[in-house]
């Protein structure tokens, strides 16, 4: 039997026959309704996304995020304090979970889309297919950076109500854009395309 | 002949029976269903509601304004957003830090007894159920992110000192908790019968 038109509806285990191999439409599984997996078009405008997210994070690290002033002193939040601030607290475990979901594993998540691109139409060989799939599905599930951003906003409604003077920093504003390619780079690309079939 | 997919890169198999193999294709264990899965994610959910009591009941913040040290629960915070009249944001935060992770620990429970239990609920609304708790999952980290925010930004010694409590961090581990409970789930278990 021919398989590779089949695919497996993973909500209720039943197995599928596609209505055309090169269709890109989401189809719903007729047991339990659920949407259906199917292979996306291999998009450079990930690779490209993927880039500008990383840009964009390392500019977003140079401003603060929120400012405020009392008494003359100018108070801010940057995205690594915000971490520090945990650790110098002695909060190690609250400190690394903080770091890996707003941190590191978007930046991961978009240098495995970078490294995918560069395995897949290069012949440099860093790490296998295997390794960059399966890391690209892990950073993508532990990646909070948008819960982070509507935190960003309850803490200036929060603060606002404290000191007038809160206000929202070029750090924010460059996070919204950032959040805008890193979720677009993440939408464009296909995690099988690494294994090149 | 049955055919048999792995979960991991979704190549289907059509193979003789269901003894596990390795996918040709990503290299990992192949299984008609995860292993040991409703083990494993119910043992991790029991964990994050006996973790739920001492988030609720610690104080998430502490806050040093002008010498004099305020602790406040999530429920306290919640409330002093009310007295602020910033009731939107309250919902924002009551709906975030009790209710989703309350809504997380019931569904995944009542989903997971459901399959031992006998009780009348559909496998399709234990589906919906299922994908409304992994959609929400990382949601309440919402109040961990603004104690971080706010302990980052507020600080002035004695002056005005904003410092996380000591529930951020078991509120913390139930988030991660239920979102691993759910991930390692394996839904599929549901139908089977």
């Amino acid at each position: 039997m021919e398989t590779n038109n089949i695919v497996e509806c993973y909500s209720c285990g039943l197995f599928l026959r596609k209505a055309d191999d090169k269709s890109t439409l989401i189809s719903k599984c007729p047991r339990c309704n659920s949407k259906v997996l199917s292979e996306k078009e291999h998009s450079f405008d990930s690779l490209f996304y993927a880039i500008s997210s990383l840009l964009l994070f390392a500019l977003l690290n140079i401003y603060p995020l929120i400012s405020l002033s009392i008494n003359n002193t100018q108070l801010n939040a940057t995205l690594i304090g915000t971490v520090g601030i945990l650790f110098e607290q002695n909060f190690f475990f609250v400190a690394l979970i903080v770091f890996f979901t707003i941190i590191l594993a978007p930046i991961l998540n978009s240098l495995i889309i970078i490294l995918s691109f560069i395995q897949i139409h290069t012949n440099i060989r860093i790490f296998t297919e295997t390794l960059l799939h399966d890391s690209f599905h892990f950073f993508k599930h532990w990646g909070f950076v948008e819960v982070f951003v509507i935190s960003i906003i309850v803490t200036y409604i929060k603060l606002i109500g404290m000191v007038s003077s809160t206000k929202f920093d070029i750090g924010f504003y460059v996070m919204l854009g950032y959040i805008f390619c890193f979720y677009m780079s993440n939408t464009k690309f296909e995690g099988k395309n690494v294994f090149g079939e | 002949m049955v055919l048999i997919s792995c979960k991991n890169c979704h190549k289907v198999y059509e193979k003789e029976n269901y003894d596990t193999f390795v996918c040709t294709r990503c290299n990992h264990t192949v299984r008609k269903r995860v292993k040991d899965s409703l083990q494993v994610s119910l043992a991790l959910t029991i964990c994050a509601i006996l973790l739920y009591i001492p988030a609720m009941l610690y104080p998430m913040m502490e806050i040093t304004k002008l010498g004099v040290k305020i602790e406040s629960t999530i429920i306290e915070g919640v409330i002093s957003f009310l007295e602020y009249e910033s009731y939107f944001i309250a919902i924002v935060v009551f709906t975030a830090s009790v209710i989703i992770p309350l809504i997380k620990l019931i569904g995944l429970l009542m989903i997971f007894t459901s399959l031992k239990i006998n009780i009348r609920m559909s496998n399709r609304t234990k589906n919906i159920v299922f994908k409304f708790v992994e959609a929400i999952g990382k949601w309440s980290m919402i109040d961990i992110y603004v104690v971080a925010i706010l302990a980052s930004v507020v600080q002035l010694d004695e002056i005005f000192n904003i410092k996380g409590g000591i529930a951020a961090t078991s509120f913390a581990l139930v988030v991660i908790l239920t979102m691993i409970a759910a991930h390692r789930f394996d839904t599929r278990i549901i139908w089977d019968e």
